[in-house]
């Protein structure tokens, strides 16, 4: 199996790096007024200091859910279970103004599109003043110098304080929102599809503005994406999703080069490669949250089911101290074609393979 | 339509149902009084002297009598007629110049397009009632005159909401389709145009109605267009505060302002409440009560 | 930055230039509509008894048979040198007669925005902030009976009340006859009295003041306040905030600085057509309280068939439309700076 890069090789993070964030049986329902949406199941994510962890995952997989929900962002009727601990409290049950403390000063958000996450009648040093008084009280001076010293960190120059968003490109907006989650050195950075909305070059540029901050400040990054390359890039350690759930997670290596879940397994081989001369994929459609299924939610998709799957969600099983899935008939075991399916030219539908 | 009715249908216990509900109970209210107006009022509205002068209130005269002695339960009655005549003559002008101009206008842009959006949009600027009252003093008294005064400044309206609906359908595939199978222009917009826009007149023409009556209200109340004996609660509310600023004799005859302006407030809460709830369900944009 | 100021410079002027093709609209429209009119205005004014010559010849001095072209560009002539013609009824300079009681429409409705602007914010942000709550629902209900209460009725009703029943507040007229009103500065009777440093003099004239200019206030308030609601709404669901609250921005902050002010865009402009209806309005609040301003004056001209006053006043209104429209469009370019650059 080959992949565009070859991953995991900038780890800072070992088994043993202290744990900054810790989620544990996280549950989160949207209650929508025809159904329950459950977004999350039962996560369980450790983050550890100065390490890259990507989420991946197709759209609607929980994934950017679970990262809103760590910081409580969430609309109003969204029902939370589980615990997620940070300093050694459990941020979903703190007071409003508590977590309002953390928000921005400890633990920061990016998001994917940076132009309509800047408000358009504001400038750029208002962002900033506003941030940075809603934390302390420092004056105006002492504000604007923190705030240039934050632009000048990550390539913006600070005469472009005085601008408003509509002025600039979608990299240097994006430079600008690093610029403010990083202004009061936060211990935890959550990247929600900080790149998807950039070109490649952008793309490559912020990345490395992200691993040189991250190197510099000692923070640890919770990349929540659905691009795989990325992930290869940057990761320490991954963590997939499907239908709301972590079914595997591990080091980059591990999930990469020994993807046991067949979910991982199909998602690594229907990226397109360099030299391949045919396109693979997996069937069907990503499941519908309102109306899990009681078993695997990979079930009606995945080629190595067998009959047990339909019944309740896969225990954790570890392949080694930070290799762990939830799958009871994994790649490289059992009956079942070893994941993935590749299609030959000219063939239409789908041969072999379990009968539906 | 009947698009409109299946949503009609499964909204019927929101809030925005609700207010489809009550303000429809109301208009049918009102428009059932008018159309039964004969035999629901015991007196002519324009008779003088059927009672005696300013009386309060009782058995017979139920809401009392003005100052020249006309019954005032029967004048409000005949009230609603005169409402819903002229409302539904204003709207009926408006409309029918209103929403041909800006479907011309939307489709065939250029030149005609500007001139007709710059006079309508100085129209649309201008206050409604000071055009109403010129307009209806120039025509002079009358009911259809009072309601061409009153659709005069409601055809803007009528023509913006189509020419902008008509902007935006041109540009769609079966439009270019329909023109490149040859159709002619005023085809396209008989055909295709018009049943698409069609859709945002009912609310237009709801809330609408409810400014007419108040449009209709301040034009009678100042002396324009509704000129006595005609029963309209305008002129009844400006012959009761000329008698009480006159005579400064006020409390006795709190029944002759008080009563028709409720009798106004009330239809206009029912249009409001219907156009608004129609709004909520053809245009769900603003849903907020998805919870 | 020194292109701000530039680009603001030019914006005024390109609005300014695009307004004018507006008030040309309505200065013609002003001029047919009384063209139009059935009956001849010369016979009208000299009533019946008047000999056909006399008729002529009033005919003649008015201008009447001159072609209507003719009659059209000797209008706009006027208009532009600011000469409104004579009034049929009192033979003195139309433009007197409206500047003295100009500045009376003036305070009066300066006034009532103030109201409405400060009730439809307090109740639109209020309503906002607590969505689907009771307060909510009689904000909601305010805003649809404060439109549905005609004007002159709830004036009526007000007069009776306070100045009747309790006897607090005077129920006609703007200044009483017996003092010396304010020297005049700017017309503005508030103000000028605080210019002399007449404090009871100020007092007097906010007495008079205050019910009309409430009860105009109140009525325009409830459309304000249902705009500011609606559209903070919309904004308070935007990215912007949810990025701001993730920075951990003080909720006020994020409900006034970014909810009310984006919100604001939309509703600033629709502002400029409410002042529209708040001339509307000022014709039915002025007769109620007889109210010596323009609208009320326009009411008497009309029913009297002056129509070169009816003219003059007209074309004011269409005037002070055009300027408020003009204004709006300034402030708005003030506000979001993606309109200047």
């Amino acid at each position: 199996m080959n992949t565009l890069m070859a991953p995991g090789t900038n780890s800072a993070a070992t088994p043993d790096a202290e744990v900054v964030l810790s989620i544990r049986g996280l549950n989160t329902y949207y209650h929508t007024k025809r159904r329950m949406v459950k977004a999350c199941q039962s996560v369980n994510l450790d983050l550890r200091k100065g390490e890259v962890f990507s989420l991946v995952g197709e759209s609607a997989c929980g994934k950017s859910t679970l990262g809103m929900t760590l910081m409580n962002l969430l609309p109003d009727r969204t029902e939370l279970g589980g615990e997620v601990v940070f300093e050694g409290r459990n941020l979903l049950t703190l007071a409003s103004e508590e977590l309002r403390q953390i928000r921005g000063k400890k633990i920061a958000l990016i998001f994917q599109d940076p132009m309509t996450r800047m408000d358009p009648l504001m400038t750029v040093e208002e962002h900033f003043s506003e941030t940075l008084k809603s934390h302390e009280d420092i004056e105006r001076k002492e504000a604007r110098r923190r705030a240039a010293v934050a632009l000048d960190a990550v390539g913006v120059p600070p005469s472009r304080l005085r601008d408003y968003p509509h002025q600039f490109s979608g990299g240097m907006r994006q430079r600008i929102m690093i610029a403010l989650a990083l202004v009061f050195h936060p211990a935890l950075l959550i990247a929600d599809e900080a790149t998807t909305s950039l070109d490649v070059v952008v793309q490559a540029q912020i990345l490395r503005l992200l691993r040189q901050l991250k190197d510099r400040y000692g923070l640890t990054i919770l990349n929540i994406t659905h691009d795989l390359g990325v992930v290869a890039e940057i990761s320490d350690r991954v963590a997939v999703m499907y239908g709301g759930r972590v079914v595997e997670q591990g080091t980059a290596e591990e999930v990469f080069h020994r993807a046991a879940h067949p979910y991982t397994k199909g998602l690594l081989s229907s990226v397109i490669h360099m030299g391949s001369t045919s396109l693979s994929w997996i069937d069907g459609m990503p499941p519908d949250l309102g109306h899990p299924l009681p078993g695997c939610p990979y079930t009606p998709r995945c080629d190595r089911r067998v009959p047990v799957c339909d019944g309740g969600f896969p225990d954790e099983r570890e392949l080694s101290p930070t290799h762990r899935f939830c799958c009871v008939n994994p790649s490289g075991e059992g009956p079942g074609a070893s994941g993935g399916r590749e299609a030959r030219p000219g063939e239409g539908r789908r041969g072999g393979a379990s009968p539906r | 339509m009947r698009r409109i009715w299946a949503r009609l249908k499964g909204e019927l216990f929101t809030i925005s149902g609700l207010r489809i509900v009550i303000g429809l109970i109301i208009v049918l209210f009102y428009l059932l009084v008018a159309v039964l107006a004969p035999a629901l009022s015991p007196f002519d509205p324009e008779k003088l002297g059927v009672g005696e002068m300013l009386q309060t209130p009782d058995s017979t005269y139920h809401f009392g009598t003005t100052y020249l002695g006309y019954d005032l339960y029967s004048r409000t009655i005949y009230g609603t007629r005169t409402a819903l005549e002229i409302v539904l003559m204003a709207t009926l002008i408006a409309v029918l110049i209103g929403v041909p101009l800006g479907l011309v206008s939307g489709y065939l842009g250029g030149w005609l397009d500007r001139i007709l959006v710059l006079v309508m949009d100085s129209v649309y600027s201008f206050p409604d009632l000071i055009l109403a009252i010129v307009i209806a003093a120039v025509l002079g008294s009358g009911l259809l005159n009072a309601a061409v005064a009153v659709s005069v400044v409601y055809i803007p309206q009528y023509f913006r909401v189509t020419r902008n609906h008509t902007l935006s359908v041109r540009e769609e595939t079966f439009v270019e389709a329909a023109r490149a199978l040859g159709a002619s222009k005023l085809d396209i917009i008989r055909r295709y145009i018009f049943p698409n826009v069609s859709q945002s007149i009912p609310v237009i023409l709801t809330v609408n109605s409810a400014d007419a009556i108040l449009t209709l209200a301040g034009l009678s109340f100042l002396g324009f267009g509704i000129t006595p004996p005609k029963p309209f609660w305008g002129l009844d509310i400006s012959e009761a505060w000329r008698y009480m600023t006159m005579t400064k004799d006020y409390p006795q005859i709190w029944w002759w302002t008080a009563i028709p302006g409720f009798a106004i407030v009330i239809l206009i809460v029912g249009f409001t409440l219907l156009g608004e709830g129609l709004n909520d369900i053809l245009n769900p944009q603003l849903r907020e009560s998805q919870r | 930055m020194g292109r701000k100021s530039g680009s603001l410079l030019n914006y005024i002027i390109v609005r300014l230039l695009l307004t004018l093709p507006m008030v040309f609209i309505l200065l013609t429209l002003v001029f047919v509509l009384l063209r139009v009119a059935p009956g001849d205005p010369a016979s009208a004014m000299l009533g019946g008894h008047a000999s056909v010559q006399v008729i002529e010849e009033l005919r003649q001095q008015m201008g009447l048979d001159d072609p209507i072209l003719v009659q059209y560009g000797r209008y706009l002539g006027e208009v532009c040198r600011g000469d409104f013609g004579i009034s049929f009824r009192f033979k003195v300079p139309v433009w007197d007669l409206i500047r003295n009681r100009l500045s009376a429409t003036l305070e009066l409705v300066i006034f009532a925005f103030i109201i409405a602007v400060a009730i439809g914010l307090a109740v639109g942000v209020f309503s906002a902030n607590r969505r689907g709550k009771i307060w909510d629902f009689l904000g909601d209900s305010y805003g649809i009976l404060s439109y549905a209460f005609p004007i002159f009725w709830i004036g009526i009703m007000a007069q009776l009340f306070f100045g009747v029943y309790l006897g607090w507040l005077p129920t006609s007229g703007r200044f009483p006859g017996v003092i010396v009103p304010p020297v005049t500065h700017t017309g503005l009777l508030l103000i000028d009295s605080l210019l002399e440093g007449r404090l009871d003099k100020f007092l007097v004239t906010l007495k008079y003041l205050i019910l009309p200019s409430l009860i105009l206030g109140i009525a325009i308030s409830g459309v304000f306040a249902r705009m500011v609601r609606t559209n903070m709404l919309q904004t308070l669901k935007a990215d912007y905030v949810v990025a701001a609250r993730a920075r951990g921005v003080k909720e006020r902050w994020v409900s006034l600085r970014h909810g009310l002010r984006n919100a604001m865009v939309p509703v600033v402009t629709m502002l400029g057509l409410q002042f529209a209806v708040l001339l509307g309005g000022a014709v039915l609040t002025e007769t109620t309280f007889n109210w010596p301003g323009l609208a009320s004056f326009l009411v008497q001209r009309l029913l009297e068939r002056d129509y070169p006053s009816v003219q003059g006043i007209v074309t004011v209104f269409a005037l002070m439309v055009a300027g408020v429209s003009i204004l709006i469009d300034i402030i708005n370019a003030l506000i979001d700076p993606r309109i200047r650059y």
